[in-house]
């Protein structure tokens, strides 16, 4: 190894046990440079960061939370790996930080003890000291650091507290030479008086280190006796799907607006200034109409990702997986499925990665084959354009719902519906199982970090900013060009034209014309897609007619159609991504391709009834 | 559920965790578990010797919220029917 001034190739390594606190102290250490590397191409597993202490720098990977490294579920098997260095993508570490949860030291040095004896060099961060703290207790770090024989420090993680002397121990380590090397490799499963050894030890070390011992939190009690209440609790849970679902539509809506009118100048801008027509179509027509009504959505996908970052760090999400565990058994899943269904609202693919935290194989295939029929944020630009151009802002119920609302929380509803049908299918038939044990920590509700949010939020902004700039923007111009060449000034006889003409028998039972269908095979890229291509071939053949999409749209198609293509849209897979990251994390086709068979034919036959059907009541 | 007696007076009943009442204690005394259920239970802080406390059901009775080691887990009915405890009575 070479002993260059501290570089990227030391490598560090955060544990502890999921709502320690790990993901706000690896965010305090390494702010925005980090990379979540979890698209297919890159490595899956490994959310890495640059740490930088006195001009040099280290790579710090944050590995699952768990409660072991014994390797059990796919997700503690990584970690495990990367703990021993037996992962060829990863480096050997050069150090392990384990952070634990300062009011359930006990527990927490379970994890802190089975790290220790692999024999890294290691440091205890005692975080959530500030709680501690509150409700009266007190450790005598000199004495829990002589126990463990590693060093410990006490942090506030959301506060940034002590952070900085963590960056010195990665300092220190990083400054020596050698490579230490891992020597307890942890086998298959541990044998209880193995963890019963361990536990005993961690009582001695608790009752050696700990002077004084905390009180029972009163007002956590009292939080959440109301959120698991069962009328007031289930109130609670409705309440905040509705808030989320109404605020995506107010609250982004002058957001949206904005980014709209933004584009609308630049085009004009683009038209009154470039001389040359050919160019002049290509900026205004290709790019900035189709990468510029795809960004329109970033308010909405920032707002979601906004929730559900906050219901995650608040300690709510597992109280919502505890009141929801019963229902989802009894589709066969468990409520360890709601997590990563819940994440499908935003995108699929962490969704179906986090499947990895369900430990019995069949579950987590069910819950993987329906994660994708949940509505992700790329569903929302097709639902939004159609709403906004065909169903009337009223007020219903006592004017406390919009009818947009309302008809979204439909197409919400008709993808979880559908997806428990399927889910229960498939528990009764080929994914059939033993019940499992559904084992869940309810953390202490606690008051989201700004940073740690703001994080999350920004990882996933960036995703999609970057999806426009890169594929949305590639597909924009390949489709400009197709829609202009051979230029006879009439699209329907351009390429596009001739392309769509070829798969429009398929598709008019549905009710689309060849101009849809071009829109749904760009979407195959992203759904969002779609909505650009629309745009660029909407302006392509009419030329710039002043009209914003969503009037354009109410123009070209049918009330019927609209709500026939978002049946369509609620249904399919149309998305690659999603289907490389079901075979990274199934290792084989064969589920990708169920997942894609199925998901299509459901969409086509459901699509074709609603059009078929409307039409026999002459709705045209 | 068995009942013990001991010193004549003070008896120790022994009853599995899914019969406990919100807000009762127990102190655990054995398993009748799958090998790999019990020793996740046993990682997560449910050992032999330590005191659990039955916070809450959810609303439909299943799962429970449990208290030990000083945090709050969720297992449901089917896990803690096999999880015996010992009571004083
Ligand atoms: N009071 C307090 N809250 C903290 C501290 N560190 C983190 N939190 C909060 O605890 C919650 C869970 O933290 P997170 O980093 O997501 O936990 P993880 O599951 O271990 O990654 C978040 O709401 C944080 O803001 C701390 O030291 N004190």
């Amino acid at each position: 190894m070479e002993s260059g001034s501290g570089s990227l190739d030391k490598v560090f390594a955060i544990t502890g046990n999921p709502n320690s606190g790990k993901t706000t102290i690896f965010n305090q250490l390494t702010g925005l440079h980090q990379k979540v590397a979890n698209y297919p191409g890159v490595t899956v597993e490994k959310v890495a960061g640059t740490v930088r202490v006195n001009g040099t720098q280290f790579t710090v990977i944050d590995l699952p939370g768990t409660y072991s490294i014994h390797p059990r579920s796919p997700e503690e098997k990584i970690a495990c790996e990367i703990l021993c260095g037996l992962r060829p993508d990863t480096p050997r570490l050069q150090g392990v930080v384990c952070v634990v949860d300062s009011t359930t030291l006990e527990r927490n040095l379970y994890l802190a003890l089975q790290i220790r004896e692999l024999g890294l060099p290691m440091l205890l961060v005692l975080n959530m000291a500030d709680e501690m703290k509150e409700r009266g207790g007190a450790i005598d770090q000199q004495q829990l650091a002589a126990q463990l024989g590693v060093p410990v420090v006490s942090t506030v993680g959301n506060r940034g507290l002590g952070v900085s002397r963590i960056r010195d121990f990665l300092a220190r380590q990083a400054a020596l030479d050698h490579m230490p090397i891992c020597v307890g490799i942890p086998s298959g499963r541990p044998d209880p008086p193995e963890v019963r050894d361990r536990y005993h030890r961690a009582r001695q070390i608790v009752a050696a280190s700990q002077t004084e011992r905390l009180r029972k939190p009163g007002l956590q009690d009292t939080l959440d006796r109301i959120v698991t209440h069962p009328v007031l609790g289930t109130a609670l849970f409705l309440a905040i799907v509705i808030v989320v679902f109404q605020s995506i539509f107010s609250w982004a809506r002058p957001l949206m607006d904005g980014i709209q009118v933004l584009f609308l100048w630049l085009s004009g801008w683009v038209k009154a200034h470039v001389e040359v027509p050919l160019l002049r179509s290509l900026l205004a027509d290709g790019v900035l109409a189709g990468v510029g009504s795809v960004l329109a959505f970033l308010p909405q996908i920032f707002i979601l990702f906004l929730f559900i970052a906050l219901l995650e760090d608040s300690g709510y999400m597992a109280r919502a997986a505890f009141l929801m565990d019963r229902v989802m058994k009894k589709i066969g899943l468990q409520g360890k499925s709601f997590l990563p269904l819940l994440s499908s609202y935003a995108c699929a693919i962490p969704g179906v990665m986090a499947c990895r935290t369900i430990e019995n194989k069949n579950d987590r295939l069910a819950t993987m084959m329906i994660a994708p029929l949940m509505t992700c944020s790329a569903r929302l630009p097709v639902y939004t354009l159609l709403i906004a151009a065909f169903i009337p802002q009223t007020r219903v119920v006592g004017n406390l719902i919009s009818l947009p609302t309302l008809a979204l929380l439909g197409l919400y509803g008709l993808g979880f519906g559908i997806a428990v049908m399927v889910a229960s299918l498939l528990k009764s038939s080929v994914l059939k199982s033993q019940a499992t044990p559904f084992i869940l920590e309810l953390p202490p509700f606690r008051l989201p970090s700004a940073r740690t949010v703001f994080n999350t939020i920004w990882n996933r902004c960036r995703f999609f900013i970057r999806r426009a700039g890169t594929v949305i923007l590639g597909i924009s111009l390949l489709l400009w060009v197709l829609a202009s060449f051979p230029n006879t000034g009439d699209i329907h006889s351009s390429a596009a034209g001739s392309i769509g003409r070829v798969i429009e028998p398929v598709i008019r039972p549905l009710g689309f014309d060849w101009r849809i269908g071009i829109g749904l095979i760009t979407s195959f890229a992203a759904r969002e897609v779609i909505v650009s291509s629309l745009s660029t071939i909407y302006h392509v053949q009419a030329g710039d007619t002043g009209l914003t999409l969503v009037e354009t749209v109410r123009m070209q198609m049918t009330p019927l159609t609209a709500v026939s293509l978002m049946v369509f849209f609620a249904l399919a897979c149309q998305c690659i991504s999603t289907l490389a990251v079901v075979k990274r994390e199934t290792n084989g086709w064969r589920w990708p391709l169920f997942l894609f068979a199925y998901m299509s034919l459901l969409a086509y036959v459901c699509s074709l009834i609603v059009y078929q059907g409307g039409k026999a009541l002459g709705l045209a | 559920m068995t009942i013990i007696f001991s010193f004549g007076i003070i008896a120790l009943v022994t009853k599995t965790l899914d019969r406990l009442t919100e807000g009762e204690t127990g102190v655990i005394v054995g398993f009748d578990l799958p090998t790999d259920t019990q020793i996740r239970l046993m990682e997560m802080g449910f050992l032999e010797g330590h005191e659990v406390t039955l916070v809450r059901f959810a609303p439909l009775r299943d799962p429970l919220e449990v208290d030990v080691l000083n945090s709050r887990i969720s297992i449901r009915r089917s896990e803690a029917s096999g999880i015996r405890l010992r009571q004083f009575g």
